[in-house]
């Protein structure tokens, strides 16, 4: 079986097309990468002594640790006189100014106000806001207790839980992982890589006529098809993987930095309300596995197309139609509040900041399920059943299924009726 | 190895590819010989278990192969039509491949592939690309393949299809060589391909079985109806219109036209020896423009 396996993943995608593309595609990502840290980032500045860079790394010496009330006057101290003297724009403009750290006094307050004031703020807030949140749920497990409301319990015990005792206690840099965790070009670069790659998977056999010849042998059937099914999601999965890893690359090699991989999901700003508390390097690796379950998924229903067509145009047009309505689905639903759509459609598992970055549940018999939770069983148990459908669709040798003997084969009387191969 | 077909059936669309097919094979070369569209493809693949069929059974000396399961499967050795097989592959890695799929150890399946390509001339393109070899050497690779579990019954669809008359002899040559102690199905629309190597020929027409012997005896069955005369331009092409001619040569100002009929077509034609062209064109005659009398 591990011999078919390798035989598939070899025949299918150890292609040099598929290597140019993977090449092409990265170096594309990179660029992409390398684009968004110049067109976002104020501390792309780098080299001169009175950049945003260079004056960032220089206080950030002072101020990252631990948060305590002497950083935080420290800070004040040095904001508020920037601050008033800033407030009425009459302020000297001049862009060589010696008493200033990065040459403009307004450029001094903006950095201050960017890059300290405003993430130390909300770091030193956090905790509050979280005991507020919790102390709400808690009222509310009192309040539908006493309405008897069993499922409202359950979800403010569980919102109770992940909220209490959250805290941000130390200050860090968190501006790569602020764009790492929104950043999306990869993912369509990973649909399209893998529609690529699993259109080819039952076509290319129909196309060179092998289907034939292979279904004529002794592991020919469904063993030969499983192996297909395992190739072509160790192929989804490695390229998922290895745009996540890229991506990482991508942006610690551009940003300059790993700095902040220890603050909690909650310190960025999109996730102040994330249904989980791990850190940030934690998410890396798990947001990077959730993708990858959800390429799965997605390679399952492009392999379940694939495998009705008889050459590569239309099955990898159809994946491209339902790529883009998945996306579109996805994108549009991300706001909503049906959380069923989010947790059915492999986009969000795919830009898992849908899931990842709000406290959203499914009702299961009466069980709050947290989205990504719900998210991650869904596609595993659909990506199943898409396989066993694969399976159950697939040709099969007469004399290895006898049991079967009188139940039509789908897959092959499509292929003989369009090809009226009587002779 | 005794294989008998009994009634085996294929309906398309209400219409019978293959009706009651009932016959047996023992060991030698059997020819299967029919127009394109005959049942020769529907047979081999309700035989190798491709197709279900909707009546009748396949039993291997004596027990219905679908007993047998997927035992039968590593008994048999197939080369379907038109191999194309997968270009990036090598010819090793393939053989290799579909060792695998025959469930033959690695080790083993190697020590067998190099065996095969040495008998067929292939040994020195085994790391060749797929894509890289000629029809012909694609073909010996087909039946390499088809050899490689060392099968009892190798069935052969069209096997010399698109090669040159040289690749088709010494493709001929190959099969009888692997023809001892085995049951070989060959299934052509070419004469010349059953013709010198097939101990017995069996002739299908609308996915019927019409005739079976030796080609001896079915050259023999048609005996009296093959007949020799001369005529002008004109009249060789009056006579193509009303008879079978199996073939036209041309002898200065006349043609010399090879006849199978019944009867006599004309006082002048002269009874001659049958060969299997004719008895193809006796069985064939009104859709003769798919023959192909290599």
């Amino acid at each position: 079986m591990i011999r078919l396996i390798w035989f598939e993943f070899y025949k299918l995608f150890c292609k040099r097309s598929i290597f140019v593309v993977l090449l092409v595609f990265s170096v594309i990502n990179l660029f992409k990468i390398q684009n968004e840290f110049k067109s976002y980032s104020y501390l792309a500045d780098n080299g001169e002594n009175k950049s945003w860079s260079s004056v960032y790394w220089k206080l950030y010496e002072e101020y990252s640790g631990e948060i305590t009330m002497e950083k935080i006057d420290k800070l004040l101290a040095l904001y508020q006189p920037l601050k008033e003297a800033t407030v009425d724009m009459t302020a000297n403009t001049a862009m060589d100014n010696p008493d200033t750290m990065t040459g403009n006094i307004y450029s001094d307050r903006n950095l201050l106000d960017k890059y300290y004031v405003e993430p130390m703020e909300q770091f030193y807030n956090y905790e509050s806001l979280a005991r507020e949140v919790a102390e709400k749920a808690r009222e509310n497990v009192s309040i539908y207790e006493e309405k008897g409301q069993e499922y409202e319990v359950r979800k403010n015990s569980v919102i109770y839980n992940l909220y209490s005792g959250r805290e941000i206690s130390s200050f860090s840099y968190r501006e790569m992982y602020n764009y790492y965790l929104n950043y999306d070009f990869s993912t369509v670069l990973i649909l399209l890589l893998c529609m690529y790659g699993i259109v080819g998977t039952f076509v290319s056999e129909k196309e060179t006529q092998m289907d034939m010849l292979i279904l004529s042998n002794p592991k020919g059937g469904k063993k030969t098809v499983f192996s297909k099914i395992i190739a072509a999601s160790l192929f989804v999965v490695a390229v998922s993987l290895w745009f996540s890893v890229l991506d990482y690359i991508g942006f610690t090699l551009f940003f300059g930095t790993t700095e902040g991989y220890n603050l909690p999901i909650y310190a960025i700003q999109n996730f102040c309300t994330s249904s989980v508390s791990w850190s940030l390097c934690w998410h890396t690796t798990v947001s990077a596995l959730v993708r990858a379950l959800g390429a799965w998924y997605m390679g399952m229903l492009l392999l379940l197309i694939s495998m009705f067509w008889r050459n590569a145009l239309i099955p990898f047009v159809s994946g491209f139609g339902l790529g883009l309505c998945i996306i579109l689905a996805g994108a549009s639903c991300s706001s909503l509040s049906n959380v069923w759509m989010k947790v059915i459609n492999p986009y969000s598992l795919l830009t898992n900041r849908i899931l990842f970055g709000r406290t959203e549940f499914i009702n299961v018999a009466g069980y709050p399920v947290l989205s990504y939770i719900g998210a991650v069983f869904f596609a595993v148990l659909a990506g199943g059943a898409i396989m066993m459908v694969i399976v159950f669709l697939s040709a099969k040798n007469v004399y290895c299924h006898a049991i079967g003997n009188g139940r039509k084969n789908v897959c092959f009387y499509i292929r003989i009726k369009k090809n009226d191969a009587v002779s | 190895m005794k294989v008998s077909f009994q009634n085996l059936s294929k309906q398309y669309k209400g219409r019978y590819a293959l009706k009651d097919f009932s016959t047996e094979f023992g060991e030698g070369v059997y020819g299967l010989l029919g127009a394109n569209g005959a049942g020769k493809t529907t047979l081999i693949n309700l035989f190798v278990g491709i197709l279900p069929s909707d009546g009748g059974r396949v039993l291997i000396d004596g027990k219905d192969a679908k007993e047998l399961g997927s035992d039968f499967l590593s008994q048999i050795g197939y080369m379907p039509q038109y191999p194309i097989f997968y270009r990036d592959f090598t010819v090793i890695d393939f053989l290799m491949y579909m060792s695998a799929l025959k469930g033959i150890p690695a080790g083993e399946g190697k020590k067998r592939a190099l065996e095969l390509l040495k008998i067929v001339n292939l040994l020195d393109a085994k790391d060749k690309k797929i894509g890289a070899l000629s029809g012909g050497m694609r073909q010996r690779v087909g039946i390499v393949q088809a050899m490689l579990g060392n099968p009892k019954i190798l069935i052969l669809d069209e096997p010399t299809a698109g090669l040159d008359p040289g690749e088709r002899i010494r493709f001929r040559n190959l099969i009888s060589q692997f023809a001892q102690g085995r049951t070989i199905l060959l299934a052509t629309h070419i004469v010349s391909d059953v013709e010198c190597i097939a101990k017995e020929i069996i002739i299908l027409k609308e996915g019927i079985l019409i005739a079976r012997g030796t080609t001896d005896s079915l050259e023999q069955s048609i005996y009296g109806k093959v007949w020799e005369v001369t005529a002008s331009a004109n009249e060789a092409a009056k006579i193509s219109n009303h008879y079978y001619v199996s073939n036209m040569k041309q002898q200065e100002e006349s043609y010399l036209l090879r006849i199978v009929s019944d009867t006599q077509p004309m006082k002048e034609a002269k009874r001659i020896l049958p060969n299997l062209e004719d008895v193809f064109l006796y069985y064939f005659g009104e859709n003769n423009d798919t023959l192909n009398m290599v």
